[in-house]
């Protein structure tokens, strides 16, 4: 691809970030963290829990500041919410007192002068496709977490940002709809009209290949490695996952991921100890 | 055994009706009082073994107005057929329900006017307290500056207040006014401040996520989020409320329920005291009721079951 043919969406600019409560405590969460997001692009953040992956989402969504360093966003700073972007929590955040169909129809209402019926019937199409027909009218405290978390996915995708950003979306669902959503997204970002950008959060190996084109891999509060992910687009779940290139791709990112021998002599440790 | 004690349980309440109604006969027999005077406690008697029948499936409805009954016999008893010396200090209840039927349009003008006065207390408590504790939100200097100030004036009951804002307010009605809203400002301030600082994390940040204005940050988030501490402070406050108000007219007001039963106190017409004390008992239970109401249908949302 002629890499200036397609322009940056998002750049993370040597950023370092500390939140306030740990102020002379160690390591900041944030250290000279740097990366480029071009515009359509997919990206995916893993590494292990507390290497700094949800502090790096929020300072893209404008709720922190960087101490040090920018973010840009179409090449203009930011540091504060904007209606570009939609975020989807780790910890499903909807609003206790709105109707499942009022979280959704708030969240179309932030970026869009459409008119009531308009935003209802989006809303409603949008919980349909996370599988949620037949919830609208109830509240969250009736739902259980893996619903709410699909509420929040549909209030993301019905506000129809140019760049989304996700937080484990899928952590907190069941196998069975996991596997509908991953498919779900993919599907829309590859038929949407407009240009979606995508900074996605995961634990989740398979789902990182199936979904980015590329995969930052972070430890200790910056990147350590970047992949880029051989599959091309329109993709298709069942020939990625039988493909040779993926048991090796796979293999790469799991090594990444698990960094076997730390990972086995701090076990061995453990259970010496213990024994 | 158990089976007929549960009969004699449910037959209690229709054989006190009897007697009751019995009794009344007497009463026009003697002579004591003629048809029209006694018609309202016939027909609160009818009234009252018309519910007994229409709630017959519930247990305690028969307990309930078994001791109603048995109430209203033993008084109306007492008050027409022992001949004390005091008998003016105890009307009897045939004559109570029939100045509650004679003065009812001035009884309903008192409800109205304690209401009004309650609602305002509450309404303008409610507005300034709420609205300054958002200003708190946002402002944590002011904040700093405020929260010991109301921990200080919180802490002094409202009533004190009473003689000097007499003094202060051109009118007795605004000095109550004054008095009642003071009561209720200070704990709606401090509890709402508190409401607002311990809001989650996520769901503030999935707020500001949003890119709301400060519009409907204050009145589709944090209002929202205050309104189960707003209620729980409410029902805290309610019957200090109620004190304050009745103490109020009895006072100084020239309306009101409580101004009601001062009134007819100074020309010693017991009957009307007595009236007034049920009417009291019902503008609170009506307030309580209506509390209740607008807590179920604003507070929908939390799991109240859950909570409880
Ligand atoms: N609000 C906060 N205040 C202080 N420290 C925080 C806060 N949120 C996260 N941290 C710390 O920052 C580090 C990175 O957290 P986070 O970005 O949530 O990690 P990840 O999402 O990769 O699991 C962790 O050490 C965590 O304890
Ligand atoms: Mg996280």
């Amino acid at each position: 691809m002629n890499v200036s043919s397609v322009k940056s969406k998002i750049e993370v600019d040597d950023v370092s970030f500390r939140y306030p409560a740990t102020e002379g405590a160690g390591k900041s969460q944030l250290e000279h963290l740097s990366f480029d997001v071009r515009e359509g692009e997919f990206v995916s953040l893993i590494g292990g829990s507390g290497c700094g992956k949800s502090t790096t989402l929020s300072l893209l969504a404008g709720l922190n500041r960087a101490d040090q360093g920018q973010v840009r966003i179409d090449g203009l700073e930011t540091h504060a919410p904007g209606k570009n972007r939609g975020v989807v929590f780790q910890h499903y955040a909807l609003f206790p007192w709105m109707r499942v169909r009022k979280n959704v129809e708030f969240g179309i209402r932030q970026v869009s002068e459409a008119n009531k019926k308009d935003i209802r019937e989006k809303a409603e199409r949008y919980l349909k496709l996370v599988g949620l027909e037949g919830s609208e009218n109830l509240y969250p405290y009736q739902l259980s977490g893996g619903m709410q978390q699909r509420v929040s996915i549909a209030r993301l995708l019905s506000m129809e940002t140019e760049i989304l950003l996700m937080d484990e979306p899928f952590g907190a669902i069941d196998a069975k709809n996991r596997v509908v959503l991953q498919d779900l997204l993919l599907a829309l970002l590859e038929r949407s009209a407009k240009r979606r950008t995508v900074v996605f959060v995961t634990h989740d190996i398979d789902e990182a290949i199936l979904l980015s084109d590329r995969i930052l891999f972070m430890k200790d509060a910056r990147i350590a490695e970047t992949l880029e992910v051989p599959f091309e687009h329109p993709r298709n779940r069942e020939e990625i996952v039988t493909s040779r290139q993926y048991q090796e791709f796979r293999r790469r990112l799991f090594n990444l991921f698990y960094d076997f021998e730390g990972e086995e002599s701090e076990i061995a440790k453990g259970i010496e100890y213990i024994i | 055994m158990r089976r007929a004690l549960n009969i004699l349980y449910k037959l209690l309440p229709h054989a006190l009706f009897l007697a009751l109604m019995g009794m009344m006969g007497v009463i026009l027999q003697r002579g004591d009082r003629d048809w029209a005077a006694l018609r309202p406690m016939l027909a609160l008697a009818v009234l009252m073994e018309a519910i007994v029948l229409l709630r017959a499936k519930r247990w305690e409805t028969a307990g309930i107005f078994s001791i109603l009954f048995g109430v209203l016999i033993l008084w109306q008893a007492y008050a027409s057929f022992m001949n004390t010396s005091v008998s003016f200090l105890f009307p009897p209840p045939d004559k109570v329900v029939a100045v509650l039927v004679k003065d009812i349009r001035l009884i309903l003008h008192s409800i109205l006017a304690s209401f009004w006065l309650l609602l305002l207390g509450f309404a303008l408590a409610v507005v300034l307290g709420v609205a300054l504790a958002l200003l708190c939100g946002y402002n944590r200097r002011l904040q700093n500056l405020v929260v010991p100030i109301a921990d200080v004036f919180s802490a002094i009951p409202a009533l004190v207040y009473a003689p000097y804002a007499v003094a202060v307010f051109p009118s007795f009605w605004l000095a109550a006014l004054f008095v009642i809203a003071s009561g209720l400002f200070w704990p709606i301030l401090i509890n709402t401040i508190q409401s607002i600082n311990s809001i989650d994390r996520t769901l503030l940040d999935s707020a500001r996520a949003l890119d709301l204005n400060r519009r409907d940050m204050i009145l589709r988030i944090l209002l929202p989020y205050c309104t189960p501490g707003l209620f729980n402070t409410f029902t805290m406050q309610i019957s200090s409320a109620f004190m304050l108000l009745i103490g109020a007219e009895l006072m100084g007001m020239t309306s009101g329920v409580g101004w009601y039963v001062k009134y007819n106190s100074d020309f010693s017409n017991y009957t009307k005291v007595i009236a007034g004390f049920i009417v009291i008992g019902v503008l609170v239970s009506l307030v309580n009721a209506g509390l209740d109401l607008l807590k179920r249908r604003l507070l929908m949302w939390t799991n109240m079951e859950g909570r409880a």
